[in-house]
């Protein structure tokens, strides 16, 4: 035993402290280890230490307190890995925790333990984790927290709509890239809303009334630009409330509708044309029909009548007004689109250098024409006659809006334009496609043309004029959309107008023109006629037989069929109606192509021809011809097919 | 240093690694590789060098001195990085390359456990007991572990260990002082002829 009287300081310690000798038995229990554990010096000298805490009877302390006998280093007992050799309660009843080390006394051959009560920075060390563990959880949330508002931010950042948040003060919070791109300002942060906005008084009141009424707000507003110009907009306004439910903030949500609503204009615009077209192609094709009667009268009237000049004359008269009716009914089905088209591979840039030359020798000198052609090849396919005339029309509104100015001009320009590369076109002119156009713009310094004007300026029949018959610009219009283009007016009144023209263009062939096929009247030719309307047979055949040729006719494609099939190799040639009840021509022509895959076909129709186009292309040596047909051109016609006749020719 | 006391040297020190890496095992229920055991003489400033998959991080060491017969230190030193594997891997608690007091206590007592295998085999073979001071812990740099040595040459054996199931390694370290090195060796000479 070691007598604590020979070792005062051991019970002023604040460590506890214990002995044991190789046997066990605890020769040494300081003071601190009496308070700490309730067991006294007494009680415990001379115990054996495994017995009064059995728990350390196991190999992983027993072994190692045990070598420290035989000379080895000192064993350490951890907090973290023991968290108490030997139990000690504090007044709340938790155990101490300790840290305990267990040395080897040489001079009295005893194993010392030195026990530590580490429960004070144990306690902050779990503190300092506990703290550190619910910041660093905080930090990820707050981590998530921003990432999440980062994304959100980008998103309204990138939003196609405009998002300003305004505070009540005026000043703008927030605003997203579209708001920017919509208005023309760079950076309004800071930014009073009424210096931002300027001009926009109806938008402002209304953003006023969101703050005062706290309600939302959802409507049309045309805005103002930096630059002044106006676009209409689909707007809502939304208050936003603090915690004690006053209006802090606003968030405006803007979207440019000007496009959507030029769009709606456009497909409106059209739906009218295509409804005044469909008309106005079925009145022109009766007038054709009953045309192509007189014109066919006329002409065997003039050749009976050669001997009696009077009358000669008054059926020349005859003619030459039917042939200006037959011009009017030509200028409503182009508008229609169901004129006559001669359309063929032509580059526009010759051509319009030469409708430049023309147009200048037929205006006034007192205007000046100046033409900005833009080099280049310009391929197209189209009809050069009917858009010279449409070009021609226009000029001739250009002359007639600015001969009274004193510096009166006319610019007609032409460009390429590919919509592909450029967001521009596309933007300023939602309907037009994507591809390359040429862009002809007629310009002139006139009187200009009002809005309400703008709206019906390509109906048929409206005019301004005293004189006018209202189909010139209708016209244009039919010639542009037959050619699959667009056509825009920009002009304001007192400030000339600019009419642009879109016209696509196509890929050069190489074989673009082909060699014209000379023609040589003949007579005598075999000719099955067929038509279903009698104003258009009886004088055909007549005129026909007239021109020396044999006629035979049919009233429909059945019959014509019939009469065909009976003896196949009586014509040189068909001539057929389209449009005929039982049986239409193209059918009918098929069966006999059946039989006579070499006879010539000329399918005439007083329809759109766009519409049989298609069809009668795929029947090879055939042409589709418009009614009302001048004699002799159908008689060159005839003769240029029957004697060029060859299987394998694809009609045009 | 005769190649026979250097031999038997490394003899022994491999087998207190052996014996560290059973503990090791014990503590962690993990398969323990043991790299080869080496010894040489090795200036100062070749430490970092000696110990080169360590040398960009900070490393916990834990050090143990003695004396009596021979002179020097026995030596645990991991990256921190294994040694808070290590920690958690003990503990339950998620580690962390901070090494605050109660990881560093838990360190300790591992070091204490291997360090101790190490030098009851070297104790063995000097058939002399050593008196021992108590482990250190401490955390330093490649560079601080230069300016803890003061003699320019140390003798040193060195072994790393790793536990590939962990992702965790480090070096257990023999520094005897080589100036109190004659004696015991000259009885360690004198113990083998014996045998």
């Amino acid at each position: 035993m070691i007598d604590p009287a020979a070792f005062p300081l051991l019970d002023h310690m604040t460590s506890g402290l214990l002995a044991i000798d190789r046997s066990g038995c605890i020769v040494l229990w300081n003071r601190q280890l009496e308070q700490w554990t309730g067991r006294s010096r007494r009680d415990m000298l001379g115990e054996d230490l495994y017995r009064a805490y059995p728990e350390l009877a196991a190999d992983e302390f027993r072994l190692r307190i045990h070598r420290v006998f035989d000379g080895s280093a000192p064993a350490i007992f951890s907090p973290s890995l023991h968290h108490h050799v030997i139990p000690c309660p504090t007044d709340n009843g938790e155990l101490r925790t300790q840290k305990t080390t267990v040395s080897y006394l040489h001079a009295h051959d005893l194993a010392l333990f030195c026990i530590d009560d580490h429960s004070e920075q144990y306690r902050l060390i779990d503190k300092h984790r506990q703290a550190a563990s619910e910041l660093e959880k905080e930090l990820e949330q707050r981590r998530q927290l921003e990432s999440r508002n980062a994304h959100l931010l980008a998103a309204i950042d990138q939003a196609g709509e405009a998002i300003i948040i305004i505070r009540r003060d005026g000043d703008i919070e927030y605003a997203n890239r579209a708001f920017y791109h919509q208005t023309g300002w760079h950076d309004t942060r800071q930014q009073n809303i009424h210096v931002a906005l300027p001009g926009n008084n109806k938008f402002l009141d209304r953003l006023t009334s969101v703050f005062e009424d706290g309600a939302f707000w959802q409507g049309r507003q045309q805005v103002r630009r930096r630059d002044g110009s106006l676009f209409t907009a689909s707007v809502s306004i939304a208050p936003i409330s603090d915690a004690d439910e006053r209006v802090t903030h606003a968030i405006m949500i803007q979207e440019d509708i000007s496009q959507a609503l030029e769009l709606e204009r456009k497909i409106r615009d059209t739906q009218k044309q295509e409804a005044l077209a469909t008309l106005i192609g079925g009145i022109a094709h009766d007038f054709n029909n009953i045309l192509a009667g007189i014109t066919g009268q006329a002409y065997l009237a003039s050749r009976e009548v050669s001997d009696l000049p009077k009358t000669a004359d008054r059926v020349r008269k005859l003619q030459k007004l039917a042939q200006e009716a037959s011009e009017i009914v030509g200028q409503l089905l182009t508008f229609a689109r169901q004129g006559q088209v001669n359309s063929k591979d032509m580059p526009l840039a010759p051509f319009m250098k030469e409708f430049c030359k023309l147009a200048t020798r037929n205006i006034p000198e007192s205007i000046r024409l100046d033409s900005n052609i833009r080099p280049g090849n310009y391929p197209f396919h189209g009809d050069a006659n009917q858009l010279q005339q449409a070009l021609y029309n226009m000029v001739q509104n250009a002359v007639e809006s600015c001969d009274r100015h004193p510096d009166a001009r006319i610019e007609i320009g032409l460009a390429e334009v590919d919509t592909e590369g450029s967001e521009h076109w596309l933007t300023r002119y939602p309907v037009l496609r994507r591809g390359r156009f040429a862009h002809i713009y007629i310009r002139d310094n006139g009187a200009g043309i009002s809005e309400a004007e703008q709206e019906r300026i390509f109906d048929p029949f409206y005019t301004t004029k005293q004189l006018g018959s209202g189909l010139g610009l209708a016209m244009v219009a039919g010639c542009v959309r037959h050619h699959h283009g667009l056509i825009e007016v920009e002009s304001s009144p007192g400030n000339g107008a600019t009419f642009h023209i879109f016209l696509p263009l196509r890929n050069p062939r190489k074989d673009s023109e082909r060699s014209s096929v000379s023609t040589n009247q003949m007579a005598g030719v075999r000719i099955l006629l067929v038509d279903d309307d009698p104003r258009v047979l009886e004088p055909t055949r007549e005129l026909l037989e007239t021109i020396g040729h044999h006629v035979t006719t049919a009233e429909n494609g059945k019959q014509a069929w019939q009469t065909f099939r009976q003896c196949s190799d009586d014509w040189d040639i068909v001539i057929t109606d389209m449009v005929m009840p039982e049986m239409n021509g193209l059918e009918s022509a098929r069966l006999m192509r059946s039989l006579r895959p070499d006879i010539p076909l000329i399918f005439a129709t007083a329809y759109d021809q766009s519409l049989v186009l298609e069809d009668t292309r795929k029947v090879p040596n055939s042409v589709l011809l418009s009614k009302p047909f001048h004699p002799d051109d159908l008689d060159q016609l005839i003769a240029r097919m029957t004697a060029e006749a060859t299987p394998a020719q694809t009609g045009s | 240093m005769r190649d026979s006391q250097t031999d038997r040297l490394i003899r022994c020190f491999r087998s207190g690694i052996e014996q560290a890496a059973s503990s090791l095992n014990r503590v962690l229920r993990q398969q323990i590789c043991i790299g080869i055991a080496e010894i040489g003489a090795f200036r100062h400033h070749e430490l970092p060098v000696l110990l080169d998959e360590s040398r960009r991080e900070r490393l916990a060491i834990v050090c143990m001195p003695f004396s009596g017969a021979i002179d020097g230190h026995v030596c645990l030193l991991m990256p921190a990085r294994s040694a808070a594997i290590l920690v958690g891997c003990l503990t339950d608690e998620s580690p962390a390359d901070g090494m605050d007091a109660s990881a560093r206590d838990t360190l300790t007592e591992i070091g204490n456990i291997m360090l101790n295998d190490i030098m009851t085999c070297i104790a063995g073979m000097l058939d002399s007991a050593l008196d021992y001071d108590m482990p250190e812990f401490t955390i330093t740099s490649p560079a601080g572990l230069l300016r803890r040595g003061h003699a320019d040459t140390l003798l040193l054996a060195r072994a790393r260990f790793s536990v590939d199931a962990l992702q965790l390694d480090g070096y257990l370290l023999l520094c005897p002082g080589i100036d109190s090195f004659d004696r015991p060796m000259h009885d360690v000479g004198m113990e083998q002829k014996k045998a």
